[in-house]
């Protein structure tokens, strides 16, 4: 973590990317989520980027399968029913 | 029946319970090991080692942690020694090619261009996907399952850290760096589709 001593006036778009897990999860200090706010208003790139952040989990959404495979659950039963034959 | 019930039974050996196991968490197990292996046979082959493992090792299971949470570490644990037995790395993009860069002063040293608002079909079409499977694919395992468990299944962080007995600053570090690749793999993939000639994830 930056020394806040040190740290210049706003945060660098560096540093901005590098809190944006937790400013999506809600998980950021109301003081630096202002602080954040701020900056997006002012940096079109970073607006940019955080949008694309966002965008890009909600597709991962879509990556789960839809159907689990028939055949499966199938497989294990039988799995079971060889259990019992023994 | 509640959880402390299928677990006396799955002791006792009830086929019943084994049954009740699968009704209730063969979706989950699947999905997991799906999304962690990234191949359907694979998570089939997986889910199945699960099952058979469970049964046989919940006289085992001292009731730390929830029966599910128990199950979902079997997952993980089986999911990954799949792909890190797999001769062939998937891998086909440096992963620094995805991360964001920054000038000196921390500014973002390439364009970054918003193509969130675009058409769902068109963030979603087949090409958009398989860029980002590939990535995906080309994660490093400890990154690709924090990735598959929040954004693919939607697990609450806090149970992520349980499941992987991970901390909560680690679990978010890799999340988030997964997130930048996964981002970073579209951008290139929507910006080369747009015929734009920006830098993004560019070789």
């Amino acid at each position: 973590m930056k020394d806040r001593g040190e740290r210049p006036p706003g945060k660098s778009c560096r540093a901005i990317v590098e809190v944006l897990c937790d400013y999506i999860e809600g998980e950021l200090p109301p003081e630096e989520e202002r602080e954040l706010d701020s900056h997006m208003a002012d940096c079109p790139p970073c607006l940019s980027f955080l949008k694309t952040y966002r965008k890009t989990t909600e597709i991962c959404r879509s990556l789960s399968p839809e159907e689990i495979p028939a055949e499966l659950k199938e497989r294990l039963k039988r799995f079971l029913e060889r259990r019992q034959e023994r | 029946m509640d959880e402390a019930e299928l677990i006396g039974r799955l002791r006792l050996g009830e086929d019943q319970a084994y049954e009740e196991l699968l009704e209730r968490y063969l979706p989950q197990v699947y999905r997991l090991a799906h999304g962690i292996t990234q191949d359907p046979m694979e998570a089939q082959d997986v889910t199945q080692e699960v099952f058979l493992s469970v049964f046989k090792k919940v006289g085992e299971f001292h009731g730390k942690s929830s029966l599910l949470t128990w199950i979902y570490r079997i997952t993980v644990n089986a999911s990954l020694d799949r792909v890190r037995s797999r001769q062939r790395r998937r891998e086909s993009v440096p992963i620094e090619a995805y991360l964001p860069s920054f000038t000196p002063e921390g500014r973002h040293a390439q364009e970054i261009v918003d193509w969130s608002e675009a058409p769902l079909d068109r963030l979603l079409n087949r090409e958009a996907r398989k860029k980002i499977q590939e990535a995906l694919e080309g994660l490093h395992e400890d990154l690709r399952v924090v990735l598959v468990m929040k954004d693919v299944e939607g697990f609450p962080l806090k149970e992520i850290c349980d499941i992987l007995e991970l901390s909560l600053p680690a679990v978010k570090s890799r999340l988030h760096r997964a997130r930048l690749v996964l981002r970073g793999a579209l951008s290139s993939y929507f910006q080369e589709e747009a015929g734009s000639k920006g830098n993004e994830g560019s070789r």
